[in-house]
């Protein structure tokens, strides 16, 4: 139901269509930066560079993977972690039975949380080496914490079932909801960040001013993470209460 | 204002790489997609960067549009959605700049210097409310009530179901209600 006070909110937001235009300049100054006709031609010559290039990031990112594991030296005492990064990206997918129980929850948090630790001394470890070796490191962390935010986001999944089920049952899941749909756009805006993450790192130009720039950007998907996971417990305590 | 019809032929000729159809279409969405980015970003200048940026990366992504039930002008906002996140992320927040300003000039619209400076505060009065809301209420109450959007379109935009749209786009609305309250001149 929207309030007067909302009404016109709208009303004063509608009325922003017809003030705000760009500049006049802004209307031509694009043109003259487009290329007359030769995008065509070029993007057919290269079409075989547009699959060779993920194909060959993908290739890099496995080599990384592949040494990492095998070369103590790097990271610090990187392979344990790695590999209790490793045993969560094969992590299953949280039982649909189990959805809203404090037990799974807890569990599965308890998991993600090992990684943020895992993550916070590769951090330790990148920040007193800001050399390339750094931004491997942060790569590896990126795609840990990706995967993270896979898990969490099969979790809302499930819950989202969860709620369908109580609703059709004939429960109050309004409120419930509204908090689903809040950490699911939290969940997105952590993958958003975590994409930009990856191709910063990626760009030929990245110095240590970009891997500063990651480190921060991380740590707000992190952030972002745990909220996630405070809105999940706040669900699964109020389920229990309908 | 050009038919569907024509701005998908449009969309296709720039797609095989034909520059004047690209102006066509550049002419027919920068003002929407300018004003979309404005509200999202702390100064006009900053807005005409990155408006530029938004269609200049949409001119090199072109090739890979398909018509499969989204539309150009969603696709569009898209990528100006993910421009105006990256700015936010490589830029530190700081307030916005009160001298921006992206209004008609006021000859165009026949105003008096008064009521453009009604305007001019009013409008920014809006933006900086905006600012406080997260990214998602930002994006979405823009585009339903700036734009004009259609759940459904904003839908393509987003990527969320009309479901989550409605029920962001209500707890936007009453955030924004509670800050203009807390905010309101006495």
């Amino acid at each position: 139901m929207i309030t007067q006070e909302e009404k016109e909110i709208i009303e004063k937001l509608k009325a922003q269509r017809a003030n705000v235009r760009p500049s006049r300049a802004l209307l031509t100054s694009i043109l003259a930066q487009l290329p007359a006709n030769s995008r065509g031609e070029s993007s057919q010559l290269f079409w075989w560079l547009r699959l060779a290039i993920p194909a060959g990031v993908a290739l890099l990112i496995g080599i990384v993977f592949f040494n990492m594991q095998g070369d103590p030296t790097q990271v610090g005492q990187a392979p344990s972690e790695t590999l209790q990064i490793q045993t969560l990206q094969q992590a299953p997918a949280p039982q649909p039975e189990g959805v809203l129980s404090f037990a799974s929850l807890g569990a599965e948090e308890e998991e993600i949380e090992q990684v943020f630790a895992q993550q916070e001394k590769i951090l330790a470890d990148e920040q007193a080496q800001l050399e390339v070796q750094g931004k491997t490191v942060l790569e590896q962390v990126e795609m840990s914490e990706e995967n993270v935010v896979k898990i969490a986001s099969r979790r809302a999944a499930v819950i989202e079932v969860k709620l369908e089920e109580l609703a059709r049952e004939g429960k109050n899941v309004e409120e419930l909801e509204l908090l689903l749909a809040d950490a699911q756009s939290r969940i997105e805006e952590a993958t958003t960040l975590l994409h930009t993450i990856r191709e910063d790192l990626r760009a030929e130009d990245a110095n240590e001013a970009t891997i500063h720039a990651t480190r921060d950007t991380f740590r707000a998907a992190r952030k972002n993470t745990r909220d996630v996971y405070e809105t999940f417990r706040t669900i699964t305590r109020e389920a229990k209460n309908l | 204002m050009k038919s569907p019809e024509e701005l998908k032929q449009l969309v296709q000729q720039a797609k095989d790489g034909d520059s004047t159809a690209f102006s066509a279409l550049y002419e027919q969405y920068i003002t929407p997609i300018f004003r979309f980015v404005f509200f999202r970003v702390r100064t006009k200048e900053d807005a005409e960067d990155l408006t530029q940026h938004v269609f200049l990366k949409a001119w090199s992504a072109l090739p890979e549009f398909g018509h499969e039930g989204k539309s150009f002008s969603a696709w569009l906002y898209r990528i100006a959605r993910n421009t105006t996140i990256d700015y936010w992320r490589k830029k530190k927040p700081l307030s916005l700049d009160p001298s921006s300003s992206a209004f008609q000039n006021k000859q165009d619209k026949g105003l008096s210097p008064l009521e453009t400076a009604n305007q001019k505060e009013e409008a920014e009065h809006i933006r900086k409310a905006l600012h406080i809301l997260n990214e998602d209420q930002q994006t979405i109450l823009t585009l339903k009530f700036i734009e004009d959007l259609s759940n459904k379109e904003i839908a393509h935009v987003t990527g969320k179901t009309e479901g989550a749209i409605r029920q962001i786009q209500s707890r936007a609305l009453k955030a924004l209600r509670q800050h203009l309250k807390e905010t309101k001149p006495k």
